[in-house]
């Protein structure tokens, strides 16, 4: 259960991550003044935001059940988007870099949900 | 920046009764008339009227301060507390 | 207001938020630290730590039966006893009773009273444990977070219920009035000024949303039919009492019917719920113990569900014959159990009481940076006034003041609390109550302090006060008890809570000091700038 949780949490990561430096201001902050993420990479970055965190609410219900996953979910959500915003301010690349984490966290959660 | 007269001072304090006490008032009517006018067991009427009342509530308030001027405000609480008092006394008289 | 609707929510939002804010401290701070509220007092009772500390390998139905022996002697003509059985959150047997009231005793010796109908037993013995103090440990900061004190408890609820009311308003407008709330939902710009207190404000408000609206709508739901009556009027009339037996059917005590009928063994009723449950019931509420109308109610935790009302199974006392299940009830009515649940988080498990514990954290520091940024955005206003060697507005320093009381001295009076129960004397009287006073003392005397000079200075001593007296609590543990760090890091999982609970209190007290280091650099700064401008003395500016 810790393990979902765990790989829940990762992919609210990378969701926030994923649709954060779509977003004109992280962008710039990243990739340079004035530089806005291309229309095709903000579609594909986003989708795979929304992506992670629809995974991340189904390794929640895989936790705790239809009743608390949902609660689960919520508190995930919120560190995750809190950790985003900090290394967002004091690391942005790091955002680039930790947005990765999603797809093993992917991986372990299905293994997980599927046993 | 609004100039804090004694006419803008006059129309928060109205706002602000009509929607704490009036707001009360009309939010009390209302979960009555919820209660009576839902088709379901008493405990589960009273549970549901009584858990929409603080949204009812909440709405009203915000309405009071975001409407035009405190004399709509004022208008319009009493206006709709008449009607759902009205209501509410009619049903209370058909039972 | 003819300004538009961003612009009325915004001045709703201002004013539902900084009329109550500094209650509203006092209420997230109970509220977060209710969450651990067994923990707690487990902290607070040293004494019970070494019974909890061996791992218990008594069945329940053993800890139950040896509870029951130990009532039967103290308590037979009680009319309830109450068992709380080992479980994850309380490795130790808890047991405590009420008698019928006595004609002629005042509330105070009722209430006086029932603080000595209890005992703690351990498990692995069966024996009393050792007596614990006189304390009230967690439970005076849950009760205090919905109660009040120094006042009755209607009084409390009534002010809390209102300030939660300004409090769900002012979320809403709050909602309405944030243009940015997508663009800006992950921006946080330290070092500009204004903008940084209300990013900060912003990320710990937008980005756990869902709790603060759940926590203070399910607040109210707690005791909604208190502040909303007009539907139970309407539906019941003047009998409140079949409203609350109708909501709240499984909660209804069957008579004493005066006719001796010695109690059934309980151990056969515990074994039958464990095979029917698939788990140990962790609590028994005995009514009636002794007589023909005897009722046993086993409990269990609620599981997967968010419902406080936990699934029990009650037995004929005298007979020991299954009765009929709890009622199951209407959806609504479960929905209604769920909301309330929601609040008070039973269901939690380790995890995710760490998630709404830090959840409440956050609401915490919402409402403070709210509060700090009125202030700093009406200093703003006087700045070319202050700048002429004026003084500000009497409101700014109204709020300062009253800033500096409740986020640097709510802190200090927590931390004085659980200072007081390692140093007040073990065999004083009243001492339960001299520890609340502790509290209220301390907190009076730093908000006091707070008005009398509301300065940068006052802001740092009162921080590092609270610094101290935080992370401290480790160092005076060692001192004062045989179970600090040293030992309840490695020792057995019952001690965990004692290990946990002096960790954050560090952890806590290391936060303060940080904000009190950081606002002595910003000082430091301000005057190597204006070498004229005594720093300690000067108010918070424009931070």
């Amino acid at each position: 259960m810790t393990l979902l949780f765990l790989s829940g949490l990762a992919l609210a990561f990378s969701g926030f991550a994923a649709t954060s430096i779509t977003m004109d201001r992280h962008y710039a902050d990243i990739h340079g003044r004035g530089k806005e993420a291309s229309r095709v990479t903000r579609l594909r970055l986003r989708t795979l935001g929304w992506i992670g965190l629809a995974l991340s609410f189904m390794a929640c219900i895989g936790a705790s059940g239809w009743h608390i996953g949902p609660v689960l979910w919520c508190g995930v959500l919120s560190l995750a988007a809190w950790s985003v915003t900090l290394l967002l301010q004091y690391h942005p690349r790091k955002v680039m870099q930790g947005a990765w984490i999603g797809i093993p966290a992917a991986l372990l959660a299905t293994a997980l949900l599927l046993r | 920046m609004t100039t804090i007269t004694w006419r803008y001072r006059g129309g928060v304090a109205a706002r602000t009764v009509a929607a704490i006490g009036g707001g009360y008032v009309l939010t009390s009517i209302a979960s009555a008339l919820i209660a009576i006018a839902l088709p379901l067991p008493r405990a589960d009427a009273v549970t549901i009227a009584t858990l929409l009342s603080f949204v009812v509530y909440t709405c009203v308030i915000l309405w009071v301060f975001a409407t035009t001027s405190a004399l709509r405000a004022w208008i319009g609480v009493v206006a709709v507390s008449a009607v759902l008092g009205a209501a509410l006394w009619i049903v209370g008289r058909m039972a | 207001m003819k300004e538009g609707l961003r612009q009325s929510m915004a001045w709703v939002h201002t004013w539902s938020g900084l009329l109550v804010c500094w209650l509203l401290l006092l209420v997230f701070m109970g509220g977060t630290a209710a969450y651990y509220k067994h923990e707690i007092t487990f902290w607070m009772k040293p004494e019970l730590h070494k019974a909890a500390d061996a791992p218990s390998r008594v069945t329940p139905a053993e800890s139950a039966t040896l509870a029951v022996r130990e009532l039967q002697q103290r308590a037979p003509t009680a009319n309830a006893w109450f068992l709380d059985l080992p479980h994850e959150r309380n490795p130790l047997i808890y047991a405590s009773w009420t008698n019928p009231p006595s004609k002629g005793m005042t509330r105070e010796e009722r209430r006086a009273a029932f603080r000595t109908q209890n005992f703690t037993l351990d498990p692995m013995t069966g024996e009393k444990t050792a007596a614990p103090r006189d304390t009230r440990g967690g439970e005076f900061l849950y009760r205090l977070h919905f109660d009040l004190y120094y006042m009755s408890a209607i009084w409390g609820r009534w002010i809390v219920g209102v300030a939660s009311m300004f409090m769900l308003v002012a979320i809403v407008s709050g909602v309405i009035t944030h243009k940015r709330i997508f663009k800006d939902f992950f921006t946080f710009r330290p070092k500009k000024g204004q903008r940084s207190w209300l990013d900060a404000h912003n990320a710990t408000a937008v980005l756990a949303l869902p709790f603060h609206l759940m926590i203070t709508y399910t607040g109210l739901v707690t005791l909604m039919f208190m502040y909303m009556p007009s539907a139970t009027k309407a539906l019941y009339g003047a009998e409140q009492n079949t409203m609350f037996s109708e909501v709240f059917p499984n909660a209804e005590r069957v008579k004493p019917a005066r006719e001796l009928a010695p109690l059934a063994d309980i151990g056969p009723m515990l074994q039958h719920a464990e095979r029917a449950w698939g788990q140990a019931p962790t609590r028994v509420v005995v009514t009636n113990p002794n007589d023909a109308n005897a009722r046993v109610e086993l409990h269990r935790p609620s599981g997967q569900q968010l419902s406080n009302i936990e699934p029990s199974m009650t037995f004929d006392g005298a007979s020991g014959a299954l009765l009929s299940d709890a009622k199951p009830l209407s959806a609504t009515l479960d929905a209604r159990a769920a909301i309330y649940g929601l609040h008070v988080a039973h269901f939690a498990d380790t995890l995710l009481r760490a998630l709404f514990f830090v959840c409440g954290l956050a609401g915490t520091a919402m409402v403070a940076t709210g509060a700090l940024l009125w202030g700093v955005k009406e200093r703003q206003k006087y700045a070319k006034v202050i700048a002429k060697g004026g003084k500000a507005g009497f409101g700014v320093r109204l709020v300062d003041a009253l800033n500096i009381g409740a986020i640097a001295g709510l802190p200090i009076a927590f931390a004085a609390y659980f200072w007081a129960n390692r140093l007040l004397p073990v065999e004083m009287g009243e001492r339960s109550n001299a520890e609340a006073n502790v509290f209220f003392i301390a907190w009076g005397l730093a908000a006091l302090l707070a008005q009398v000079r509301p300065t940068r200075a006052m802001w740092r001593f009162q921080l590092t006060v609270g610094a101290v007296l935080l992370a401290g609590i480790p160092v005076l543990n060692a001192i004062t008890t045989d179970t600090h760090l040293g030992v309840t890091l490695f020792g057995g999982p019952g001690l965990r809570p004692v290990a946990a609970f002096d960790i954050v209190v560090m952890l806590l007290g290391l936060l303060l000091g940080w904000a009190a280091w950081w606002l002595g650099r910003k000082a430091k700064k301000a005057a190597a700038r204006q070498p004229s401008n005594p720093a300690s003395t000067t108010p918070l500016e424009a931070a």
